[in-house]
């Protein structure tokens, strides 16, 4: 299969929607004429012209609130948030509107909006450009909410999305854009979601991985292999909804498990998918369940600082260890 | 922290504390203050033992100690032992209208190490993941008996599993069934109590064998030969009663009855059904029931009359092809008699060497009632009469 990049994944998912569905357009923030600050959108304005791709005014709101109502009369937008920091701008937007227009309006309205959202710490682009929010929405019913870490699942869940009848928050890890790997080149290739991918397995431990940290699992499970702990690595795909079943069935299996994602600790994605655990598959577990997550500060600008705060390979590798004491 | 001891009146009611889940009484060892005695908050009390250790617990409050509950008694916990009052005078009894005290966790103190205690010391907690524990739960394992590996000295399952197989590894364990463990007790406690010699000796049965031979063709019955030796002990025991004895604690007890008990092998183990006044009782009844009691101990319907109240035991290991053993007393009894193969030997008979059929007897007997002497001359009587089977056939002794 071709490899291409997660970005120009993200970029196919969207060209070969819009070329298919005429209802389907682009909005957002330097996403025409500049192709998007992190490039995602290049050339995609020569190719559809400036009725299907916009370039908006520096106003979440606006930008959220303009895909709401086109959403609703039948368009199909894709709307981008050039940082997943300022979707606070939009939250009234996405938190009373759009993730509430079919239950307020009795069903008879559906949102069908994208929206695409760069997420995570690039390096040094500190606190407020740097967060990863997708827990921030997982309280607000009405909203998927997807965390593709892959090229192809980029491509598939975003084709998913875009399909959909529901209002998806699309998270985009900044770190990701530049990783290739294969991604169908079917028109119809679709990733469903609340379906868990297995991405390696393990009979010793379950890590379960939110976005960037899916790859870091599966570099700590390589060196966990060599200290003779197989652990099984397990990419949630989908926030919202939550493939229970997979992740429980693989706790079962190992009755160990971390939670890993980027985003702080402390009521993280890591503490739904714990509490989740330790409701429906207690008697599975083997130990405690362990997050690894962003310590609880805003993110540093200073590269040393922000390298401490963030999770890496190193932090899973350790918590892994804990469940063997004896064994480290 | 002090303790939230109930106030009214400016009097303190001080319960005893629970200091564990599963703690529902405790012993007050010694209380530190005299009745009236003041005592100041934070000083040591009373001290108290529960089945985990020994605490030393301190004053709630400042005031006069008015005791209700002696020192050396067990008393369950939330019970009120003392009132702290600021009057010298023994307060009324409130006790019967005052809510019960608030648990006193943080004031207790280990008398050994009075300086680190938590509240893990005092209430009891196994750390274990929940699949040890339902590992734990369906394989029956005690969870406190587990060591730990996992993280924060947890019990994880492997642990159990662990665990599980150290007791399986060896062999299967198996519980003591009732009946064996009361083998093993009775057993240990007549080799542990009784200082047990055995006399051996070689009998010419082949009278014996003729004379069942004869009752046979007499009468068609093929008698046990356990009826002849069950006969001729109690004609012996008849005559030398000092062996029908039993050791109590207030001393020696001469048994009027011969109640004789004989081994038999069950699937359940070893049980000694006895047959009642032998001594009335002829061969071909003795035969009888024998054979009632032995059936009914094989399919297990004794009653427990009918394995109790023996005076005198008799084993017999010929079937095994055991020429001659040491049989163990069955407590309280005064000796056994073991009884081996009935097979044609070798043997000197009127001056000449002979085959004759011959079987060992072997009589252990306790020898703090028995003298070796008194108790070879039974043995000697037993076997005349079993060589001389002529005597048992009455069973009108003396004749």
């Amino acid at each position: 299969m071709r490899e291409i990049s997660y970005s120009e994944a993200i970029r196919e998912a969207m060209c070969e929607e819009m070329r298919r569905d005429a209802s389907v357009f682009l909005m957002g923030e330097d996403v025409g004429v500049f192709g998007g600050v992190w490039g995602v959108s290049h050339d995609m304005l020569q190719e559809f012209g400036e009725e299907r791709v916009l370039d908006t005014p520096i106003s979440e709101i606006a930008i959220v609130g303009a895909g709401l109502g086109a959403a609703l009369v039948g368009m199909r937008p894709i709307v981008e948030i050039m940082f997943g920091d300022f979707l606070m701008c939009a939250g009234d937007q996405i938190v009373n509107q759009v993730a509430k227009a079919r239950f307020m309006s009795g069903g008879k309205a559906s949102v069908p909006l994208t929206i695409r959202v760069t997420s995570g710490a690039p390096g040094s682009a500190a606190a407020q450009h740097s967060q990863s929010p997708e827990s921030w929405f997982m309280n607000i019913p009405g909203l998927k909410i997807v965390v593709p870490a892959t090229p192809a699942d980029a491509k598939g869940l975003l084709k998913t999305a875009l399909r959909g009848e529901d209002p998806v928050i699309f998270l985009e890890h900044k770190m990701l854009y530049g990783e290739v790997g294969p991604v169908p080149e079917d028109p119809d290739f679709m990733v469903p979601f609340g379906e868990a991918n297995i991405l390696r397995s393990g009979k010793d431990l379950t890590i379960i991985a939110v976005g960037i940290m899916v790859k870091k699992a599966l570099e700590a499970a390589a060196q966990l292999e060599k200290e003779s702990i197989d652990a099984e690595v397990v990419d949630v795909r989908t926030l919202v909804p939550l493939d229970k079943p997979t992740l429980i069935a693989s706790v079962a299996r190992t009755g160990r498990v971390i939670v890993a994602h980027e985003a702080h600790v402390r009521s993280g994605p890591g503490a739904e998918i714990a509490a989740m655990l330790a409701e429906e598959a207690i008697e599975y577990l083997d130990g405690p369940i362990v997050r690894v997550g962003a310590k609880n500060v805003p993110l540093p600008y200073s590269p040393v600082l922000e390298q401490f705060v963030l999770p890496g390979v190193a932090d899973i590798v350790r918590a892994a260890r804990s469940f063997w004491p004896a064994h480290t | 922290m002090v303790p939230e001891a109930q106030k009214a009146d400016n009097v303190y009611t001080v319960v005893m504390p629970k200091l564990g889940l599963i703690m529902t009484e405790a012993l007050l060892v010694e209380w530190r203050k005299k009745e009236g005695e003041w005592v100041d908050k934070g000083e040591v009390l009373f001290a108290m033992e529960s089945d985990k250790s020994t605490l030393e617990i301190e004053a709630p409050a400042s005031g006069y100690v008015h005791i209700l509950v002696a020192a050396g008694e067990v008393v369950p916990v939330q019970t009120p032992i003392c009132l702290i009052s600021d009057q010298l005078q023994s307060p009324k009894p409130v006790v019967e209208q005052l809510p019960r005290v608030q648990e006193v966790h943080s004031d207790v103190k280990m008398l050994k190490q009075p300086d680190t205690i938590s509240v893990s010391d005092i209430v009891p907690r196994v750390a274990a993941s929940p699949k040890a524990r339902t590992l734990a739960r369906r394989l029956n394992l005690d969870l406190t008996k587990i060591s730990a590996s996992g993280p924060k000295g947890m019990i994880v399952s492997n642990d159990v599993a662990n665990a599980s197989k150290q007791k399986d590894a060896p062999s299967e364990t198996l519980p003591l069934s009732g009946l064996r463990a009361v083998i093993a007790e009775r057993l240990s406690a007549s080799w542990r109590e009784r200082p047990q010699v055995t006399l051996v000796t070689e009998i010419d049965a082949t009278d014996l064998v003729s004379a069942r031979s004869q009752i046979q063709l007499e009468t068609g019955k093929k008698l046990s030969y356990n009826a002849f030796f069950m006969a001729a002990v109690a004609r012996a025991l008849y005559e030398h009663p000092y062996v029908n004895a039993h050791l109590e604690k207030d001393g020696l007890c001469r048994m009027e009855a011969i109640h004789i008990g004989i081994a038999v092998d069950t699937p359940r183990g070893l049980m000694v059904p006895v047959v009642r006044d032998v001594d009335h009782k002829g061969l071909l009844e003795i035969d009888d029931e024998l054979k009632r009691l032995a059936a009914n101990a094989l399919e297990g319907r004794s009653t427990p009359d009918e394995l109790s109240g023996g005076t005198f035991t008799i084993t017999n290991l010929g079937q095994f092809g055991i020429d001659a053993f040491t049989p163990i007393i069955n407590p309280p009894e005064a000796a056994i008699l073991g009884v081996g193969r009935i097979s044609p030997r070798p043997f000197v008979f009127n001056g000449q060497l002979a085959v004759r059929e011959t079987v060992t007897l072997s009589l252990s007997f306790d020898h703090r009632l028995l003298d070796g002497a008194p108790a070879a001359r039974f043995l000697q009587r037993v076997s005349q009469l079993l060589e001389r089977p002529v005597l048992l056939y009455s069973h009108k002794f003396g004749v």
